[in-house]
């Protein structure tokens, strides 16, 4: 099993951005957040991270689980992934479109490609009433 | 809390009681429960009488005794709970209310203008519930589209006197 | 098309810089977020997954083609270039910064549009039939009282804070294009046994997470008293609907909770009163006044067949497919109206780059049509063509994109943003809405499928019209993976009913095959003749479930 951690995201306020905690402030790319493998860190950061939302940074900190693979975090629910990259349908829009801030993982592709064969026609099955 | 009455500071001259709390001398607001229950001995005081609704409640509860009151204080739970708003506009239309209708709770400087056009006259809100964010709040719009019971002309008014 | 007076311009730019005042307060920390968020949503200002999203009203779906340019413009200059028309006949930005948002609304004040009430829980956005004035069947242009009740419902003064959101839908003909029964307020025009136009209003329909149709709370009512009727309904509904539970606070399940004679009791009582004080009714003056608005433009007279028409439907195999499905009748002869299909095969449903807006306001202006309609179904309408002028509107489409011949056809998919931007979906809709286009690419076999009205929704609130499917889709998320309900036999027409769930969901590698496999069902068991929706009420869920899970059924053994 990889190694779960724990990232702080929220969104800035002037321009609605997503950005992830890292030490002291914010940064728009996930591989630069700081990673929390411990629950009680997090917290205590979470708190540090709230306190932003009265400065006028940010809106609404929470903070989410990502798998580890080697050193790079990958989100675990799909909200996570897509929020780190971008729309899936426009890869040349959002994070995922600019280097500085692309993740360092891919999107698994959202469904399968068109099939090519033509093998389950009507003839494959059998309806009966 | 301070007071704003039509528009401009005012001294609260009733005293907000709960319901376990003795009768103040002068002017008094009790909840609508109290007023049921002590309706007589209330009445019989012959001090001026406001009655508290919660956001639930409507003000047809009141019953006959309204028209001794002269004031009734229309709770606001939360900024989003609206029902007070048709509350206040039953007040003044179908009850015939003439006193002081008065917000209390929890409302925001971008609702003062849809609760005067209701029908609230004083306003006991948090710090930023001005008399000055009260008169921005009213001239932010020139004109309406609905008739209510302020008795601003309604866009629609306007027009056919226009043309 | 309607044109604001002084008053109305006013208002909306009273309004606009209202806004920038509370976006103000919201950056200086006067007001927190729990505070500033219903007054932004009121304004149609979301935050979404990666950004904010504006969603700009498009009363009744009617745009001028300067309002369009000005849609592309802003498209442009503060987003990416793109927008995405909504099932509420809105457009929405998904990429605007909160900083810019009061100059957008400046630009589209400047055009007469605004983003009044497309969100909150307000009176939103009045929708109706995108061929208003131009279907041959009208009683009477229903914008005239969408617009009507577009300016009573403007910052109503008792009514900007209900339990929730509020929708209202007029249709002015038989025919249901508008999806009255859907809304919590749906209005059809109708005319009496004595030849008196009136509404017949509906109550408590709606989608979301209990689909109801709206029953019928008034037979007739008349023309000068439909906004004290209105203004009655929604009176008991902010007095008693629900506040204590965000998914039992719609209209539709206080109507069922009092019964439908309780419901018309309590506002037949408000309407009596709001009725005696007078101020709400509703002068045939002022009727007329904005009717006057909408009068069809002047038609040329033109034979109702055209030479060129019909030779080029005989000729060009693309123009004659484009023209069997994306052109329905005109009441003026020689006149056809046009859909204009947002879905190409394996494009977003609904999106529209600007360049596509501008080339149609060029299009717009060489073929002199003065408006275009955005329909809920996620396309364009242009109400007013002569058929002469087709063959050449439809090479200009072609080159735009924008010539897909597939209105009403399977890959013609209703498809909400879902988790691509939506914060509150479960599940993406928009990568499986573009498989199934493709699956379905073929327009032989689409046409051999017939009507088929597929729809989407990335969550619950059903903005995709799932309920309202011949096939819908609903994404739903098991811990953290996107999955797929499947529903069945629910249609938004005049016919309307509510789809039914089928059984457990599919992953997202299952769901395209099953619906091609329930559609390939429907082939096999349909009579002549019969379209997906018949043949299903015909024959029920059974056969189609059945074959709907046959992989999931071989997989186990
Ligand atoms: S249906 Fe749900 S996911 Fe789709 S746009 Fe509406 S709220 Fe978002």
């Amino acid at each position: 099993m990889a190694k779960l951690v724990e990232i702080i995201t929220a969104n800035r306020l002037r321009d609605g951005a997503v950005v992830y905690w890292n030490q002291d402030g914010w940064t728009g790319t996930l591989a630069d957040a700081e990673q929390f493998s411990d629950k009680d860190a997090c917290a205590a950061a979470l708190t540090k991270a709230q306190e932003r939302v009265k400065a006028g940074e940010v809106v609404n900190p929470y903070r989410f689980e990502a798998r580890l693979d080697h050193t790079i975090a990958v989100p675990v629910k799909e909200r996570e992934l897509i929020r780190a990259s971008g729309p899936s349908i426009h890869p040349e829009l959002g994070k995922q479109a600019d280097p500085s801030t692309a993740p360092r993982f891919r999107i698994a592709a959202p469904a399968k490609p068109p099939r090519p064969k033509q093998a389950e026609g009507p003839e494959a099955f059998d309806v009966s009433l | 809390m301070p007071l704003i009455r039509n528009g401009s500071w005012a001294h609260d001259d009733y005293t907000a009681l709960t319901d376990q709390e003795p009768l103040a001398d002068g002017g008094v607001l009790v909840s609508l429960n109290r007023f049921q229950a002590e309706q007589e001995l209330l009445l019989a005081r012959n001090q001026p009488l406001g009655v508290r609704l919660s956001s639930s409640q409507s003000p047809e509860n009141i019953g006959s005794g309204l028209h001794h009151l002269s004031l009734v204080a229309l709770e606001f739970p939360a900024f989003r709970d609206g029902r007070a708003f048709s509350w206040a506009r039953l007040l003044r239309s179908r009850l015939g209310f003439a006193g002081e209708i008065r917000a209390i709770g929890h409302f925001l400087i971008d609702q003062l203008a849809f609760m005067e056009r209701c029908g609230i006259n004083a306003f006991d809100g948090d710090a930023r519930i001005t008399p000055e964010a009260l008169a921005a709040a009213r001239a932010e719009f020139s004109n309406v589209y609905q008739p209510a019971v302020d008795g601003r002309p309604s866009i629609g008014r306007l027009r056919a006197q226009s043309s | 098309m309607y044109r604001y007076d002084e008053f109305d311009a006013r208002l909306v730019s009273e309004r606009v810089e209202q806004f920038a005042r509370q976006i103000e307060r919201r950056l200086k920390g006067e007001l927190s977020e729990d505070e500033f968020k219903p007054l932004r949503l009121m304004n149609g200002l979301y935050l979404q997954l990666h950004a904010y999203m504006l969603r700009v009203a498009i009363p009744y779906g009617t745009l001028s083609s300067s309002q369009l340019h000005m849609l592309a413009h802003v498209a442009r200059r503060y987003d990416k270039g793109y927008g995405h028309f909504t099932t509420r006949q809105n457009i929405q930005y998904h990429w605007p910064r909160l900083i810019d948002v009061p100059e957008i609304l400046r630009d589209l004040a400047s055009v007469q549009m605004h983003s009044l009430q497309t969100s909150g829980n307000c009176i939103r956005n009045v929708t109706a039939d995108q061929f208003a004035g131009a279907a041959a069947d009208e009683i009477e242009d229903p914008r005239i009282l969408a617009e009507i009740v577009r300016q009573w419902s403007s910052l109503h003064p008792e009514f900007s804070f209900l339990p929730r959101k509020f929708k209202i839908a007029v249709s002015g003909t038989p025919e249901d294009r508008a999806a009255v029964r859907f809304h919590d307020i749906g209005i059809e025009i109708i005319r009496s046994d004595h030849g008196e136009t009136g509404y017949r209003v509906f109550v408590g329909g709606g989608m979301g997470r209990t689909p109801y149709l709206g029953l019928c709370i008034a037979d007739f009512v008349a023309r000068e008293d439909i906004l004290a009727y209105l203004e009655a309904i929604l009176r008991v509904y902010n007095m008693e609907g629900r506040r204590d539970n965000i998914f039992k606070a719609r209209i539709k399940i206080l109507v069922n909770a009092l019964g439908l004679d309780n419901m018309r009791a309590r506002v037949w009582r408000e309407f009596e009163e709001i009725k005696k004080e007078g101020s709400l009714n509703l002068p045939e003056q002022e009727r007329a006044r904005i009717a006057a608005y909408f009068a069809p433009p002047e038609f040329e007279p033109l034979p109702d067949t055209c030479l060129e028409f019909e030779t080029a439907c005989s000729g060009d195999g693309d123009f004659a497919a484009w023209s069997r499905h994306n052109l329905s009748p005109h009441r003026a002869p020689g006149y056809a109206i046009v859909t204009v299909s947002l879905k190409p095969v394996g494009g977003v449903p609904g999106d529209c780059s600007a360049d596509q807006m501008d080339g149609l306001v060029q299009l717009m202006d060489e073929f002199g049509i003065a408006e275009i309609r955005v329909t809920h179904e996620q396309n364009l309408v242009l109400p007013h063509v002569r058929k002469k002028d087709l063959p050449a509107l439809h090479d200009q489409l072609e080159r735009l994109g924008l010539a897909s011949p597939n209105s009403g056809l399977a890959s013609d998919i209703i498809c909400c943003p879902g988790l691509d931007y939506c914060d509150l979906a479960n599940a993406r809709s928009i990568p499986i809405a573009q498989d199934l286009s493709r699956r379905f690419s073929d327009l032989d076999r689409q046409e051999e499928i017939g009507e088929l009205k597929i729809k989407m929704s990335g969550c619950i609130n059903a903005c995709g019209h799932h309920h309202a499917g011949h096939i819908g889709i609903l994404g739903v998320d098991k811990k953290g993976v996107e999955f797929y309900q499947l529903q069945l036999g629910g249609s938004g027409a005049e016919d309307a009913t509510i789809a039914e769930i089928i059984g457990p969901a599919f992953s997202k590698d299952e769901i395209v095959d099953a619906v091609e496999r329930v559609i390939t069902a429907y082939l096999r068991l349909r009579q002549p003749g019969e379209r997906f929706l018949d043949c299903y009420r015909r024959l029920g869920l059974e056969p189609f479930k059945n074959v709907a899970y046959l992989e999931q059924l071989h997989a186990a053994y």
